[in-house]
């Protein structure tokens, strides 16, 4: 079983200390491997657990999450998501999430939301364009 | 970190990650993905060039052009990097006709159909991740433009 903790600290190398923290995790506690890449019965079920955490932590953000991404949840349970910062929270989850998703569908829906995000984050703003798309700390080493 | 940090971070990780990755096992299927999200990307450009010389255009618009032109740079010079890692040539298609923000806009949204498309089959997950980063950037950058067609 894969945990929050365990999909976030694998998800990229350098994952931000300030979204580990708002997700109640530190990088040295998990031990859990990654789902694999393919259209195994583990990458499947690697591509369900953390499509329940996005949706936990959309709901937690006072998101609506789309059909077309909710419709691709089978049953796996949706953990109760702690994520409260909002659309930055949520474009460093999606980029976090986008190379452990063995689904290229889910992969091109993950992608949707985390642009869609984007523009929330831009539209609250007077400049949209400002200083696009900076995820806290950097993800991307 | 500012964003052209980066974006430059990204470009020089992946190009440290996908060198010695082409000894083992040449990631062709990446490079062809990211050759056309480059080319929409240098199609882009050019269309963002050619609007910065239409004197029609009003100086609010040209502006944002010049700003969003600053970005586009960025972003190719990213993609350039990553296909010089992965051994591939660099697209370098010709000027599409068109100019103005309605036109950047159209244009805009088939660098984001590339990105997607390369989202879904990339392995290298950091070219993934720097590309989801920049299909970020080009909406935030059409919600400015919607937002000035609109005023």
């Amino acid at each position: 079983m894969v945990n929050r903790r365990g999909l976030l600290v694998g998800a990229a190398a350098a994952a931000p200390a300030a979204l580990l923290t708002a997700c109640g995790g530190q990088a040295t506690e998990s031990t859990t491997p990654a789902p694999v890449r393919g259209s195994s019965e583990v990458a499947k079920q690697g591509d369900q657990e953390l499509l329940a955490f996005l949706i936990g932590l959309e709901e937690a953000a006072g998101e609506t999450v789309p059909g077309v991404l909710r419709g691709r949840l089978k049953g796996a349970p949706i953990p109760p998501g702690t994520a409260a910062d909002g659309e930055p929270m949520l474009m460093v989850a999606y980029l976090d999430a986008l190379p452990k998703l063995s689904n290229a569908d889910l992969r091109g829906l993950a992608l949707d939301r985390l642009v869609e995000h984007a523009r929330h984050e831009a539209s609250e703003r007077d400049d949209a364009i400002g200083e696009a798309f900076v995820p806290p700390q950097g993800t991307v080493a | 970190m500012r964003r052209r940090t980066f974006i430059a971070a990204g470009a020089a990780s992946a190009a440290a990650l996908a060198a010695p990755r082409l000894a083992v096992a040449a990631p062709k299927g990446d490079a062809g993905l990211i050759y056309a999200v480059a080319d929409a990307e240098w199609k882009l450009l050019g269309v963002v060039d050619a609007s910065l010389g239409d004197s029609s255009l009003s100086p609010d618009h040209v502006r944002l052009i010049s700003r969003i032109r600053e970005h586009e740079v960025d972003h190719s010079a990213a993609l350039d990097t990553f296909l010089e890692a992965l051994g591939s040539e660099k697209p370098r298609p010709a000027a599409p006709p068109g100019s103005g923000l309605g036109a950047i806009a159209g244009h805009k949204r088939a660098v984001l159909a590339a990105q997607r498309a390369a989202a879904r089959e990339l392995i290298d997950a950091k070219l993934l991740q720097s590309i989801a980063t920049m299909a970020g950037c080009e909406g935030q950058h059409l919600v400015a433009i919607e937002r000035a067609l609109e005023a």
